[in-house]
């Protein structure tokens, strides 16, 4: 009985959550009018409120085809929010992992307050730190360019939080073998640390794919030319005409983050779970 | 235990197995995405425009004018012959050429001489006609000047009777008026005139008697009354002086008298001024009784009078009624007179007559000399000129008719070429401008020919008609040809073809290429710019400066429709 209502209670949540989802879907399949007949109060300037349905009345495939057949703008687009995504998780994986292993497994002058340092910018917002980047940027001749949004994502503070967690749950007696065994300290990070610590850094990696995946403040701000946007930036004004390809956009563009988080799911878990724990 | 580890392991598998297919789904949607991309750029590109572009040009407009027409004679001739006679054979027809000197048709020599024959004897009637009428005139010359002779005597004999009529009525006039005014006068003056009445004058005695009377009986009241006045005065101063004296001697006399007197004396004037009563009521009655009498008498003598003196008006009046209507008889049969003696006086009109009957026999005997010419000739008609047979107005076995027997155009005089071109392309024409003609028989083409005249013309006021001379023997009359004209206009600074123009209303438009940064890359797209067009030909157009500069790409034309804002690909020549 328990059970039945804290499944209830769970299934209600979890439909709640799952609602925009749906609502996503119904609308990529629906026709231009009825659409407007849904959300012409909101988006045309209608009278009444807005409705929906969860099944469309008359579903069509024609948004898809505009967006996938007639649209070269959203794969460009896509593209460079792929380029600028795996650029980010690839430098993330160089500089980050070792930043992380450093922390959680050496000791150095200053290493308290860096650590402190890094949670400190970890709660920062973009908004906050936006200006300096930008100084630097341009200082750096970096405007205007993928590398204005890759760089200072590369060294984000939040993958080495994460990965530190798991690298501090390597056992230290197994690296101690390993040291006694002969490893250095790179051989000991690149055969022990890191499988050891994979969980981790694969839920870096995809909670670093959600969050990169979806960036929206960085590349308006540091990037003008229009050829660099990433899928984001697609549609940023969904007006009523554009509202199904809008919807459909806003499918396809959901789909990689879903397979990747069904790829990275068991090691999100994990990093959940490690996270919470304390060795 | 084992179950769970079991279950564990069956779970882990299931993640795997989940893992293992989300990441084949990854790998198959990045795959699939760039197929998309692939077939979505491909799709793009196809449906993109490919256009046409030109920079404005520096150009200056030709017009080409054409227009078609017929080659036709300048100058007309008129064969003419004289009208009625009948046609023996006609040699010729419309369009046939003739040199100078060929024949053209022959007439009926017989039909000639008799006509001829007529022509002499209404020349001659004509001639008879004059004769006579001169005659006339000079009778009717005649016929006035004796007329004229007559009103003059006529006028003098009415002035004179008319003159005297009226010095007869004046007389009357006069003695009536002097009647009248005697009448007047004697009754102004009354008695003097007039016979005297005995009764009359005896009431007049007797008044004159009365009144003498009365004047005496005046008198003599008068006279009395002095004297009582005296003796009343006397006695007033004889008591006076008694009283003073007291006793005194009283004059006798006055005392005596004044005794008497005042005893007397009012008595005496009292009889005497009843005698002046008397007197004065005897005289007032004379005078009465003659006043009365008089008045009697004037009233029937006025009567007479009256009566009298209105038949004396009347008469006058008539008399005056006479001399006037005399007066005005006299002006009336005098203003008869007088313009009758005008009327007779007035010169007749001048009578062109036989001026115009000279004329008609001119003309009748010039006919006449044509038709001898013509017998002389054997009634063969010749070509006066090198031409071309237009129209032929005679038949065989029918008289010829008024007007052109034969119309030929005139060779020698030249040809010229003529067309009709829409008054909007006539303004792009001149006169004196350089043409080329080009004959539909697919000859040469005629060059170095200019526009002699252009004019409306007269079937179609909306066209022009154009003529252009054309030399000696280059065409033939009744050639038509195409009149062709290229005239170059002065250059101007920004001109388009003529397809890269499009009209939205009353505004012309062209677009324009444009760079546009979007997101896959600088993209040309089409911008509308508004012009004016200041002129422009069949090619080309001219815009006014300002709308376009000389760098930017003007869309001519594209493949597929495009309008502002589409997206377009510029074809790489």
């Amino acid at each position: 009985m328990k059970r039945r209502i804290i499944l209830s209670l769970l299934m209600i949540l979890a439909a709640a959550v799952c609602y925009p989802i749906f609502f996503l879907l119904a609308g990529s399949l629906m026709g231009d009018g009825e659409l407007t007949e849904h959300l012409g109060a909101v988006l045309a300037g209608g009278e009444g409120l807005m409705t929906w349905s969860v099944l469309p009345l008359a579903p069509t495939l024609r948004h898809y085809v505009e967006l996938l057949l007639d649209s070269p703008e959203f794969f460009q687009m896509f593209w460079n929010s792929i380029q600028m995504t795996v650029g980010i998780l690839a430098g993330q994986l160089i500089f980050g992992v070792p930043a992380a292993w450093g922390f959680a497994r050496y000791r150095f002058p200053f290493k308290k307050i860096l650590f402190t340092l890094y949670i400190v910018l970890m709660m920062m917002p973009f908004q906050v730190t936006m200006l300096s980047s930008y100084l630097v940027l341009s200082g750096m001749d970096l405007m205007d360019t993928l590398w204005a949004v890759i760089l200072p994502a590369v060294f984000s503070t939040f993958p080495v939080f994460i990965m530190y967690r798991f690298f501090c749950s390597v056992p230290h007696a197994l690296i101690e073998a390993a040291r006694v065994d002969g490893a250095g300290e790179l051989a000991i990070f690149l055969h022990i640390g890191l499988p050891m610590g994979s969980p981790g850094i694969i839920s870096a990696m995809v909670l670093g794919y959600l969050e990169y995946w979806n960036l929206i403040e960085q590349p308006m701000t540091f990037l003008k030319n229009k050829e660099l946007w990433p899928l984001s930036l697609y549609l940023p004004n969904i007006s009523m005409d554009r509202a199904g390809v809008s919807f459909a956009a806003s499918v396809v563009t959901l789909i990689p983050a879903l397979l990747v988080f069904l790829c990275g799911q068991d090691y999100l878990e994990q990093g959940i779970v490690a996270a919470a724990l304390k060795e | 235990m084992a179950g769970k580890w079991i279950k564990n392991e069956g779970k882990q598998n299931t993640s795997a197995a989940i893992q293992k297919k989300a990441l084949r789904a990854l790998a198959g949607f990045l795959a699939l995405m760039v197929l998309f991309t692939l077939l979505s750029r491909a799709a793009s590109n196809q449906i993109v425009p490919n256009v046409v572009v030109e920079t404005p040009g520096k150009e200056s407009l030709s017009y080409r004018i054409s227009a078609s027409g017929t080659v036709k004679e300048n100058q007309l001739c008129a064969v003419n012959v004289a009208s009625g006679i009948r046609v023996k054979k006609v040699l010729v027809n419309a369009g046939d050429r003739v040199e100078k000197g060929d024949l053209l048709l022959e007439l009926d020599p017989e039909d000639l001489a008799e006509k001829i024959r007529m022509k002499e004897r209404e020349i001659q009637k004509m001639e008879l006609g004059i004769q006579d009428y001169e005659a006339g005139q000079e009778r009717k010359q005649s016929d006035q000047e004796l007329e004229r002779r007559r009103a003059g005597e006529d006028y003098q004999r009415v002035e004179r009777s008319a003159d005297t009529q009226v010095e007869r009525a004046e007389k009357a006039m006069q003695e009536a008026k002097s009647r009248l005014e005697d009448f007047d006068r004697s009754a102004e003056s009354g008695d003097f005139g007039e016979a005297e009445d005995p009764v009359e004058k005896t009431l007049q005695d007797t008044c004159r008697e009365k009144a003498e009377l009365l004047q005496q009986a005046e008198t003599e009241w008068k006279e009395k009354q002095e004297e009582l006045q005296k003796a009343e005065a006397a006695a007033s101063q004889t008591a006076d002086s008694a009283s003073e004296a007291g006793s005194g001697p009283q004059t006798p006399a006055s005392s005596g008298q004044t005794g008497s007197s005042l005893e007397q004396l009012p008595k005496a004037v009292k009889e005497a001024e009843e005698r002046k009563e008397a007197a004065g009521r005897e005289k007032e009655e004379a005078d009465a009784a003659l006043a009365q009498y008089q008045a009697e008498r004037e009233s029937r003598e006025g009567q007479a009078d009256a009566s009298q003196r209105q038949a004396l008006e009347d008469a006058y009046t008539q008399a005056k009624n006479a001399y006037e209507d005399a007066v005005r008889q006299r002006e009336d049969s005098l203003t008869d007179a007088e313009r009758k003696k005008e009327d007779a006086a007035k010169q007749t009109l001048p009578d062109s007559t036989v001026k115009s009957q000279t004329l008609d026999l001119q003309i009748l005997q010039i006919e006449l000399e044509r038709m001898r010419e013509l017998e002389s000739s054997q009634g063969r008609i010749v070509s006066p000129v090198k031409g071309v047979v237009r129209k032929v107005n005679a038949e065989p076995g029918f008289a010829t008719s008024d007007g052109s027997t034969v119309s030929l155009a005139d060779l020698s005089e030249g040809c010229r070429f003529v067309a009709a071109l829409s008054a909007e392309d006539a303004k792009y024409l001149a006169k004196g401008d350089e043409v080329i003609l080009i004959p539909t028989a697919g000859n040469e083409e005629i060059k170095g020919l200019t526009v002699d005249s252009m004019k409306e013309s007269p079937e179609d006021p909306e066209q022009m008609e154009i003529t252009v001379e054309i030399r000696d023997g280059e065409m033939e009359i009744g050639e038509s040809a195409t009149l062709s004209l290229e005239k170059k206009s002065p250059r101007y600074p920004c001109t388009l073809p003529l397809a890269a123009l499009h009209l939205d209303g009353n505004q012309s438009y062209v677009l324009i290429l444009q760079e546009e940064k979007t997101v896959l890359g600088t993209e040309l797209t089409a911008a509308r710019v508004d012009v004016e067009i200041l002129e422009k030909n069949q090619q080309l157009a001219v815009l006014k400066e300002g709308a376009l500069t000389g760098s930017q790409q003007v869309i001519v034309s594209s493949d597929k429709p495009i309008e502002a804002g589409s997206r377009v690909r510029p074809n790489k020549e």
